[in-house]
């Protein structure tokens, strides 16, 4: 049978419970209010981008735990300066890190919800954005040290007066149960409302420099995810990944990396593209992206990017903070091209969308 | 018939009788609370090409993962850390992958396997430690690869020594179309 959009929680999938966009007037908090189940759920997805009304820092809280109760520890990069960045004994659990007024920050983390145990949250962001400037960019573990409760809200806070501006968006996606079974039936359907789906895949048939997703939509998807795995064919690839053809030098990045055993970060700003990853030819490299597509803001981006996996060897492992310094327009293609050479045949690039509201 | 449709809830996978649900995009695939088995094998399809995994480790050794079982040194990675402040990176082989990070601790671990056909298979990973209260140990990516282009068949997750601890936590989405 076949099916067209559906709504509604779908067992089985990571879906959105919660979607709050701040309008109008600059807030102090956001709650979720009562709608987690963190022993059912066991898993939440949380994608932040904080618009800062004034200056400080983005962080969640658990159950509204304002308690001594958080803890962080991450890797930064800021400019050519890569370290450690901890804390304990906090009162929020840390999605960003300070900033100033009209700078934004961009959040995705995965949190381990289930009681009995201490909750857990990953999160990867890049942070102080504004223009082409990536202030910095990280990859961090955060702590919740309460072992008893159930989840069942957040809220959503800022260390500014009145700080969490107008733009903020704040989508939280959970992990609906999967019973397992023997399924006698099957209905297909293209979409699920809130769930991650797949917009496009492409595998080439041919050595090729460049994939473009067209016929998008950011407004309407809100959060993009893009897969690439290239393989180099005629030389070295390095991925360029652009919207709406933009070549111009709107781009801007800071990345963390390790090469053997050289840490380094780095920034770029006006640049004409965001990175990815890079090979010598007959070698691997992938890029993974998530992107806040909509527009009325500048466009955030956070990557993690894989060079030249060659047999059992990977040369570099790099974590990007992007942005691209468009606010106005809706986004309706991402190409991902290679500023030299080819992509060889089998190359696989794909496309994934959100989209909150359907 | 095509239609827009609202449910209260749809089970794809459920019990005898229930409805899989065929969309393009990511569908769990293996959802298990572990408490003293020594392994767990997921199965996967030939054409899973994308899978992500949550892996919350309860118990006081690493997790590590085999593909297809594999117990070559088959397995590259490239790590960046951060191990109680210390910022290092470095690179090896093993018969393993790390699922988790060593530690005597609670460990949270984020991994995608992208495995395009004919390709070797590349393994994104970003993984925490706690230490203690509020404190936090570690915090690395660590991508691996797996020097093979065989499809997928299984996922193979064993702890380093003895067996799951209580509250241990894996769970695996697969894109399936």
């Amino acid at each position: 049978m076949q099916f067209g959009n559906l709504s509604g929680l779908v067992n089985g999938t990571e879906q959105i419970v919660f979607d709050h966009e701040v309008t109008g007037s600059a807030v102090s908090s956001v709650s979720s209010g009562s709608v987690f189940n963190g022993d059912e759920d066991c898993w939440y997805t949380i994608i932040l981008f904080g618009v800062r009304a004034a200056d400080g820092n983005f962080g969640v809280r658990f159950n509204n735990d304002t308690g001594s109760n958080y803890g962080h520890r991450g890797i930064i990069g800021t400019s050519t300066t890569i370290g450690d960045d901890s804390g304990s004994g906090t009162t929020y659990a840390n999605l960003g890190n300070s900033g100033g007024a009209g700078t934004s920050t961009f959040c995705v983390a995965r949190l381990h919800a289930k009681s009995g145990v201490i909750r857990l949250m990953e999160r990867t962001w890049g942070y102080t954005l504004s223009g082409t400037t990536v202030t910095g960019a990280g990859v961090s573990g955060v702590v919740w040290n309460n072992t008893a409760d159930n989840i069942t809200s957040m809220e959503f806070m800022h260390t500014g007066s009145t700080a969490i501006g107008v733009g903020t968006r704040i989508i939280v996606l959970k992990s609906n149960n999967f019973t397992g079974g023997t399924p006698t039936g099957a209905i297909t359907s293209p979409y699920i409302k809130g769930a991650w789906v797949r917009l496009d895949s492409q595998v080439l048939s041919g050595a090729g420099s460049s994939v473009t997703f067209s016929g998008l939509d950011g407004d309407r998807d809100v959060v993009y995810f893009l897969s690439v795995m290239g393989k180099a064919s005629g030389g070295t690839t390095s991925d360029r990944i652009r919207f709406n053809s933009d070549t111009g030098t709107n781009y801007g990045y800071q990345y963390l990396d390790g090469t053997n055993t050289t840490t380094g970060a780095s920034r770029g700003t006006s640049q004409a593209q965001i990175p990815g990853g890079a090979a010598s030819v007959g070698n691997y490299s992938t890029a993974v992206m998530v992107l806040f597509a909509k527009s009325g803001f500048i466009r955030p981006g956070v990557v993690e990017a894989l060079t030249t996996l060659n047999g059992t060897s990977i040369s570099s492992e790099t974590v990007y903070g992007t942005i691209w310094n468009n606010t106005a327009d809706n986004i309706t293609s991402i190409e991902v091209s290679t500023a030299s050479n080819n992509y060889a045949i089998g190359s696989q690039f794909e496309l994934y969308a959100l989209r909150p509201g359907g | 018939m095509v239609a827009n449709c609202t449910q209260a809830k749809l089970n794809p996978t459920g019990a005898v009788g229930a409805t899989r649900i065929s969309f393009p995009g990511y569908q769990k695939i293996a959802d298990s609370a572990l408490n003293g088995e020594s392994t767990l094998s997921v199965t996967v399809a030939s054409t899973d090409l994308d899978i992500i995994v949550y892996v919350f480790n309860s118990t006081t050794s690493q997790i590590r993962l085999r593909l297809n079982n594999d117990t070559g040194s088959n397995y590259g990675y490239q790590y960046l850390e951060n191990a109680s402040g210390a910022v290092t990176a470095g690179r090896g082989t093993n018969s393993y992958m790390w699922a988790s990070l060593a530690a005597s601790n609670k460990t949270l671990s984020i991994i995608q396997i992208l495995a395009p056909s004919g390709f070797n298979r590349a393994v994104h990973m970003t993984q925490v430690s706690w230490s203690s209260g509020t404190t936090m140990a570690d915090c690395a990516a660590v991508p691996h690869v797996w020097n093979s282009t065989a499809n997928l068949s299984t996922l193979d997750f064993y702890p380093s020594t003895g067996t799951f601890a209580s509250g241990t936590r894996i769970t695996v989405y697969a894109r399936r179309s």
